[in-house]
């Protein structure tokens, strides 16, 4: 049956091993620049200075900053491409490997061969399912470790640490590849028909990303700091905002009016960093809640075992609709 | 003995459309069988519920005594399926179905098919859609036959072949069935393709078996009768009407006889194969006065 899966199935492989190879020799080439650029440059000096530093507020006049921001803006745009075109990588299985899958043969009635030879129609199914599994978590995982690789120079310098590539790195992106493929698969099994497939395929999967997406700041509770000492490598899941020594929320118009009593009251020392200090005696603080970067390893863990959850539950209904419903 | 197929009460309804309705019918191994229906009378589903590509929603089906849905991989190797239109992988090379079969199958005798297709001369290094239809059809009746199966149930097997590729399935079926006592059921809903070659009948509509025994007993018991329109009630103890057409100076009715001779004033006639389908076709749905328990043992008188 593997044979089989092979033989029927060669044309797709070889044209995603291609599609592979090629992004993996771009991310090799462009890595290789990137971290030739992030020696020569001098940003990898800072980035090894300045590990730990605050982020954010009222930190510039150092040397390294222009350094780092220039190297920042050399590589910004193909880091976003970069992004986009990994992000994309799990849906694209989804809708034209994983929903052809078994609708293609619905359609071409080549299901009733196969089923015809003296294997299970369970068998069948499960072969061709834990073949594409297989394959897809290797290349998914070999993928994210280069990709890992390629980011490590910006994750060191501080772009806004490997949050801000948290669909990319890590083990989320092998869990939303295997989520595409069960659900392009169960689409292709329910519908038997390959275009609708594709199509709740994308919509579903964009969806239940777009859905996760926006649950993920609250999978802990966030950690509420002063919003000018938070670490290096921090996720800011809020703005910033004010509370009284209560507590209590404290909104920008009245810190305004305190501001300019204050500002009227002592217009000769009024600063920055007096207006600060005047705050703090009325027991205001700047605040913000964010989720530091040591979290990121257990939102990646929470990210994909819900991916890889919703993976195997459709797995599983896959299997049930073939053996009950068909 | 073991019946090659036995269906009990099987009912089959996809959503509330039903395919099959209590379903009754036992196929002894050894024949080979006409299933004969109008276009959508449950040949299809009768026959992938007997693979077990299909759950029955009620009753059971059983193959050689095993029930396909929950024993297929006894069921599978014993049984050649080739469904309608024949489909097969069309970019697999002859030789590359021929290796998916080897692989697939326990019994698989690859040596035989090659033998088949080369005396047919197909080449094996075709792709299997740049056949013609006829040596694609020869290709899928290898492949079924090179699993050595005990049965054989082929979905209108001969549908959009030309009337030569009909007569090369037919003699290549044919051959196979001698040299292997194969069981075989072939469905179709034109009896004129299978009149010559079966020796068994099966006559599905509405969903329900309307008649099925040995084609020679059902000719024996059956009978073209014509007379006046009046002596139809003379007539009842003896025979039941299947079907009748009347003038107004005559009547036509095929009838099956209880055992004895219908009454002395009517002209009678032996009936022709088509002919017998055809009135047990055009009866009304639900008219099941004739249940296969009492067919059969009309066949067997």
């Amino acid at each position: 049956m593997i044979w089989v899966t092979w033989a029927q199935h060669r044309r797709e492989a070889l044209v995603s091993g291609l599609i592979l190879t090629v992004a993996a020799a771009l991310l090799v080439i462009t890595g290789l620049l990137m971290l030739a650029d992030f020696q020569s440059s001098g940003a990898a000096g800072c980035a090894s200075a300045g590990g730990g530093r605050a982020v954010g507020v009222f930190n510039a006049g150092t040397t390294c900053d222009p350094v780092l921001g220039a190297f920042f803006s050399r590589w910004f745009s193909l880091t976003q491409t970069a992004w986009l075109a990994l992000m994309t990588l799990p849906v694209l299985l989804g809708i034209f490997i994983a929903a052809p899958l078994l609708s293609r043969e619905f359609e071409q009635r080549t299901y009733l061969f196969a089923w015809s030879q003296s294997i299970t129609k369970l068998r069948w199914a499960v072969v061709k399912l834990g073949l594409l599994v297989t394959v897809v978590v290797v290349s998914a995982a070999a993928l994210t470790v280069l990709v890992m690789w390629w980011h490590s120079p910006l994750d060191r310098a501080g772009y806004g640490g490997p949050w801000a590539a948290f669909d990319v790195l890590g083990i989320a992106p092998i869990a939303y590849a295997v989520f595409a493929l069960s659900l392009g698969t169960l689409a292709g099994l329910v519908f038997r028909r390959t275009i609708p497939a594709m199509a709740l395929t994308l919509f579903v999967f964009v969806g239940v990303r777009i859905l996760i997406a926006q649950v993920r700041p609250h999978f802990m509770t966030a950690v509420t700091g002063s919003a000018l000492d938070v670490k290096q490598g921090s996720w800011l899941v809020s703005a910033n905002y004010y509370t009284d020594a209560q507590g209590h929320h404290v909104s920008f118009e009245q810190v305004n009016q305190m501001v300019s009593v204050y500002a009227s009251t002592a217009p000769k020392t009024f600063n920055g960093s007096t207006v600060m200090d005047y705050l703090h005696r009325q027991g205001i603080s700047l605040l913000t809640d964010y989720q530091p970067p040591d979290r990121f390893w257990t939102f990646q863990l929470i990210e994909a075992a819900l991916f890889f959850g919703l993976a195997i539950s459709l797995i599983a209904a896959s299997l049930w609709w073939l053996q009950r419903r068909a | 003995m073991t019946a090659a197929l036995e269906a009990t009460a099987l009912t089959k309804r996809y959503g509330t459309t039903p395919a099959l309705t209590e379903c009754n019918l036992r196929i002894p191994a050894g024949h080979v069988v006409a299933l004969v229906g109008p276009n959508g009378a449950g040949k299809t589903t009768l026959l992938h519920l007997a693979m077990g590509f299909l759950n029955p929603t009620a009753g059971g089906i059983k193959v050689f005594g095993w029930s396909p849905q929950a024993q297929p991989t006894i069921v599978l190797p014993r049984v050649g399926f080739l469904a309608q239109d024949r489909p097969l992988y069309r970019r697999f090379k002859v030789r590359d179905l021929l290796e998916f079969g080897r692989r697939l199958n326990p019994r698989w005798d690859g040596e035989l098919a090659r033998l088949r297709l080369e005396r047919l001369a197909i080449p094996l290094h075709r792709p299997v859609g740049k056949l013609s239809g006829g040596q694609e059809a020869q290709v899928a009746l290898a492949l079924t036959l090179a699993k050595k199966p005990d049965m054989l149930l082929l979905d209108e097997p001969l549908s959009n072949l030309d009337p030569l590729a009909r007569r090369e399935f037919m003699q290549v079926l044919m051959d196979a069935v001698a040299e292997e006592g194969l069981t075989v059921v072939l469905s179709s809903h034109i009896i004129a393709d299978l009149e010559r070659t079966c020796d068994y009948l099966v006559i599905l509509a509405h969903g329900q078996v309307q008649l099925a025994g040995e084609i020679e007993g059902l000719l024996d018991s059956h009978r073209t009768l014509v007379g006046g329109p009046s002596d139809r009630a003379l007539l009842e103890r003896d025979a039941s009407v299947i079907h009748s057409s009347h003038t107004p100076r005559q009547t036509t009715m095929l009838v099956k006889l209880n055992g004895r001779p219908a009454a002395g004033q009517w002209e009678e006639h032996r009936v022709g194969l088509e002919e017998l389908v055809l009135a047990y076709l055009s009866r009304p749905s639900g008219d099941s006065s004739t249940s296969p328990e009492s067919v059969e043992s009309a066949t067997l008188q």
